[in-house]
């Protein structure tokens, strides 16, 4: 027992800890179980309860209730407009919560008009791109391969557009063409995110195996 | 099936088979933006992720740290969520201790902001980057931390990192590089990488670090053999098996086909 008492540090009860819990999660692999589903219940309330506690610490007691006990009682009206969103859940004062709604949507709204020319205008103009590109200090082949680069993604962007153009029926060939290579290169993108999806998902299961070896089992 | 995948993670990791890592023109551009702060200018670490994401984001955090560290660039870290402002707290602490870094000299965390705050505080950031972090970590009003005696607007940062596995890049671009400019480099899990190739086209971010396979390439920059380096590995063996079961699937699907034509 004094082996135990002096090898199980604090650090090595929560890697154990941590391990037990991986291990209850991907239960579900086999079938839904209780354990998974106890781990699934203490992940989400530990998490809940993390939020509710940092939230307290770094954001409304600093910000908020240190400064009206401290005298600047106008941050009151930081509650007060606050506890205008929950009356939502009264049908007869919902009209109160609807005034904080509207002030925020209209701050929201402006915000995005404001967002939509930040993001789109370098866009627009980067889509212009030259058919050829040759500099000084390029060789043939790189000069070759930069204007193919151009012509595919000027050709991609076209035919996508064609594809998404609804005005009228894709009904002759020369309307159907490009929106059907639009929709063939569309096809390819979303082959190469659904790529992107699962190489999220598989560095995921990575990095918890890799846990159970290196810090549980401590191989490799 | 769950079995053989874990087979074929497992088997790279404890034998520690190591295959090439080729670094792409997007890590190499967010390598060459860190290298190319100015100096007296300091970067913003944006931390977004949890727990959740932790293998693709905390790699890619740390090799970022760690770079700033080697490179002598300064650096600010600020949270967007709780758990993330923790988890990145602990990974730079190690860092800089096996580093000898100080904090307050050359880092800072700026603390948890509510990412509901974010575009808010992104507006505000420019003009007064004192009032609008308030206070750090631990408490401390950033006003008051060495690094950040000088470092008052938006023009004292020379870098932004937005390592999240969420669409924040956009509202970055929005609030901050479509008005000031200020260069910005891209961390995403690999399931948003997608939303980063148009932004990096068009020059509105310098570089990317798609997931965990970015921050392998990040590492093998730094000359480093972490985890991501590691995991490299079993990435590409499982990404042999989901490739070897997608054509034995599809040749089961097409010869059950012709069967049942038959």
């Amino acid at each position: 027992m004094d082996i135990l008492r002096h090898n199980i540090t604090w650090d090595t009860a929560t890697i154990w800890l941590s391990a037990l819990g991986t291990l209850a999660i991907y239960s579900v692999l086999y079938k839904e179980n209780p354990v998974y589903r106890l781990a699934e219940h203490i992940f989400i309330g530990a998490a809940a309860g993390y939020g509710v506690y940092y939230a307290w610490t770094q954001i409304l007691k600093p910000l908020w209730w240190d400064r009206i006990t401290g005298g600047n009682w106008v941050w009151i009206f930081a509650l007060l407009a606050g506890a205008m969103f929950y009356f939502i859940y009264s049908q007869k004062h919902s009209w109160i919560s609807r005034l904080i709604f509207g002030g925020l949507l209209g701050l929201i709204s402006g915000a995005a008009f404001k967002a939509f020319a930040g993001i789109n205008m370098d866009r627009i103009s980067a889509s212009f791109k030259p058919l050829y590109v040759h500099s000084p200090n390029m060789t043939t082949i790189e000069s070759i391969s930069a204007s193919l680069n151009n012509v595919l993604f000027v050709l991609i962007l076209l035919t996508v557009m064609a594809y998404f153009f609804f005005s009228f029926e894709h009904k002759s060939t020369i309307r159907r063409a490009p929106a059907n290579i639009g929709r063939w290169v569309l096809m390819f993108a979303f082959g190469a995110m659904f790529g992107s999806t699962v190489m999220a998902r598989m560095s995921l299961l990575i990095g918890r195996i890799y846990f159970i070896l290196h810090d549980v089992l401590r191989i490799g | 099936m769950y079995l053989l995948l874990v087979v074929v993670i497992v088997l790279p990791l404890v034998m520690q088979i190591d295959l090439p890592i080729v670094v792409s023109p997007a890590v190499r551009g967010a390598y060459n933006a860190v290298e190319q702060i100015p100096s007296g200018k300091i970067a913003v670490i944006s931390v977004i992720w949890s727990s959740g994401t932790i293998a693709e984001n905390r790699p890619q955090t740390e090799a970022l740290v760690r770079h700033m560290f080697k490179s002598g660039k300064k650096f600010a870290i600020v949270a967007f969520d709780p758990q993330g402002s923790e988890l990145a707290f602990q990974s730079a602490s190690a860092i800089a201790k096996e580093m000898r870094k100080t904090y307050g000299i050359d880092w800072v965390h700026w603390g948890y902001k509510p990412s509901a705050n974010l575009i808010p505080m992104l507006q505000s950031l420019p003009r007064d980057i004192h009032k609008a972090v308030g206070k750090d970590y631990f408490g401390t009003p950033v006003g008051r931390i060495p690094m950040m005696k000088n470092i008052r607007t938006i023009k004292d940062i020379g870098l932004i990192a937005d390592v999240t596995p969420s669409a924040t890049l956009e509202i970055w671009i929005a609030f901050i590089y479509g008005q000031y400019r200020t260069p910005l480099i891209y961390a995403p899990t690999a399931v948003m990488a997608p939303e980063g190739f148009n932004p990096l086209d068009a020059g509105q971010i310098k570089g990317m670090l798609t997931g965990m396979k970015g921050a392998a390439e990040y590492e093998r920059l730094l000359g480093r053999r972490d985890f991501a380096t590691r995991a490299a590995g079993a990435l590409s063996t499982s990404h042999l098996l989901i490739i070897a079961l997608i054509v034995l699937g599809n040749i089961g699907y097409i010869s059950s086909r012709r069967q049942r034509s038959e």
